[in-house]
């Protein structure tokens, strides 16, 4: 299951980060020339215009589950690789391009990336999103669970951009991921709740009356 | 048994999606202390068919209709089987932004292994269901009735009641509700008794009122949760709690009970589900005394306390095809041997999914 942890966390005030990234430090078990890696990885960030708290996440649960200096280097520097093309691909549309400056959408889009999602997925999302950076991460969030869950990755967008076109309320897209499940109870294959799902939510109010349609 | 009302107004048919088929064959075994022979283990194996099916009239509107029917013949110490049909339909209507929904079904069987003969229980509800506001909150009416027919038995009697429910949901992983329920029932082979317990020539009659609580969460990403809590009075016109009146032989038992139940499913991928649940209730009679083991009549009242739990894990290849396994336990404690009571059950099966 990828880790949609760090998509989360929105970005820090500005001047909080290098104190953050000190914070992070003092309390992992590198050496000195480590930490003068991971400075140099935070470096790279600055310069590529990358803000650190997109990357900080990743130190810190690194740092926090004990994992090896080496693969948590390894990691930031593909995530910053991963955060520069999903810069390059946002920057590409009129859309993608409002949602760039969302840090959580950018760093959303660099998650997709990275867990396999196809560079015309994401353009599809920031298409029906319309530059609204709730809409499209809270659908990047239901695509890349479905995905996670056992749903297939053309289906699952399927699904997210019914939900984009629909009137439900963006921060309530998480709850399709539990019809799936609900729908698993009894029977019901992710498929055909799929089927459903996509038809209910052209007229669905809400998230009740989705449920409805759908679980029977 | 779900039940909503639905003000009529039937239109053509927008869209009907194929409805759902499902059979199911599994061994279950299981030991009871109101078994066909009390005591004996028992097995048997059980058919199980069904079918679900939802059509959109209108915007808004639609129709709906669950079944599932089952048969289990006993396998080697007992004779005979066990039968059980089950039917919803469920009819709803917009009425602006809220909807009123009709509901019917009914419940029955027609094997005679828990000695009540053939039985059935149709039911009937109406609701009406307020839009949820910006806060999240949906207040919401219902009417329900039932009758239950037996055979042979004595409990068949017919139900009207009332639910007032608030319900919120805050987010889309918490939701939230409370509620009042009220009922009359009308017992139709029982008869009230007078303060001295003797019969009064007119039927029994009980008034029921309910307060419960609870709430539903969706956890992590796998993880579906609930937890309801419930408190309420019945009192009923056959039985007495005058002195020197044997209540123990009264058909009827006014008490308070409180009662609580939770579970969970974790369903982290298409492929495997595990779910645990569990529920305890206690009931007072404040119309029955206990019985000792000596078969004197206890000093107190009849208090029965029972736990209840069950674990469930199913995994398929192809969600077509599914393996099941059942694990089900129940206790009753009370003073009074007669009374209480308890249940073990294991259940194997193949399910699929058409």
């Amino acid at each position: 299951m990828l880790s949609l942890a760090g998509v989360l966390l929105c970005a820090a005030p500005p001047g909080t980060a290098a104190l953050d990234l000190e914070s992070v430090l003092k309390k992992s078990p590198y050496s000195a020339i480590e930490k003068q890696t991971i400075h140099s990885i935070f470096n790279q960030a600055d310069q590529a215009g990358v803000p650190r708290e997109l990357l900080l996440p990743r130190l810190s649960e690194g740092v926090a589950k004990g994992v090896p200096f080496g693969k948590t280097a390894e990691v930031l520097t593909n995530a910053l690789a991963w955060l520069e093309k999903a810069r390059a691909l946002m920057e590409s549309t009129p859309e993608g391009r409002a949602l760039a400056s969302d840090p959580a959408s950018w760093s959303l889009s660099a998650t997709l990336l990275e867990t396999g999602a196809g560079e015309q997925e994401i353009q599809m999302l920031e298409d029906a999103a319309q530059g609204k950076s709730t809409s499209y991460r809270m659908a990047g969030f239901l695509h890349a669970s479905l995905v996670s869950w056992g749903l297939s990755r053309p289906l699952s967008l399927q699904v997210a951009l019914a939900a984009l076109r629909s009137v439900v309320a963006p921060e309530r897209y998480l709850g399709i991921v539990e019809l799936f499940e609900q729908g698993r109870q009894k029977r019901i294959s992710p498929e055909r709740v799929a089927e459903r799902v996509m038809e209910a939510l052209k007229t669905a109010k809400d998230l009740d009356e989705l449920r409805r349609s759908v679980l029977y | 048994m779900t039940g909503t009302i639905v003000l009529a107004c039937i239109c053509s048919p927008l869209h009907a999606l194929p409805p759902s088929l499902g059979l199911g064959a599994y061994l279950d075994a299981g030991d009871s202390s109101l078994s066909p022979t009390s005591g004996t283990p028992y097995a048997d194996a059980r058919f199980q068919g069904t079918f679900g099916w939802r059509m959109a009239l209108a915007p808004g509107s639609y129709v709906a209709v669950t079944s599932r029917a089952s048969v289990a013949p006993y396998l080697a110490t007992v004779s005979g089987y066990v039968d059980n049909e089950l039917l919803n339909l469920e009819l709803g209507l917009p009425v602006g932004a809220d909807s009123v929904i009709l509901g019917a079904g009914e419940d029955s069987s027609l094997s005679n292994q828990t000695g009540v003969g053939t039985y059935a229980q149709p039911a009937w509800s109406a609701e009406y269901r307020f839009a949820r506001d910006a806060g999240g909150l949906r207040p919401s009416f219902t009417y329900l009735g039932r009758y239950l027919y037996e055979q042979l038995g004595s409990d068949d009697h017919l139900s009207q009641g009332f639910q007032l429910k608030l319900d919120r949901s805050a987010t889309v992983r918490l939701e939230t509700y409370g509620a009042l329920q009220g009922g009359w029932e009308l017992w139709t082979k029982e008869q009230a008794v007078d303060s001295a317990g003797a019969p009064t020539g007119a039927l029994r009659q009980d008034w029921l009122a309910f307060l419960s609580a609870g709430a539903r969460g969706f956890a992590g990403f796998s993880v579906d949760w609930f937890a309801d809590a419930s408190a309420g009075v019945r009192f009923s016109d056959a039985s007495t709690t005058s002195t020197g009146v044997s209540q123990l032989v009264l058909p009827g038992g006014s008490r308070l009970t409180a009662s609580a139940k939770a579970g969970a499913d974790w369903t982290p991928n298409r492929f495997i589900s595990v779910g645990l649940h569990g529920d305890i209730q206690n009931d007072w009679y404040f119309s029955r005394d206990g019985l000792n083991a000596d078969g004197t009549f206890s000093a107190s009242n009849l208090n029965v306390l029972a736990f209840g739990g069950g674990l469930t894990v199913d995994w398929t290849p192809d969600n077509a095809f599914y393996v099941v396994f059942q694990t089900d336990l129940s206790r009753a404690f009370a003073n009074d041997p007669g009374v209480a009571q308890w249940s073990a059950t294991a259940t194997v099966g193949v399910e699929y999914s058409f």
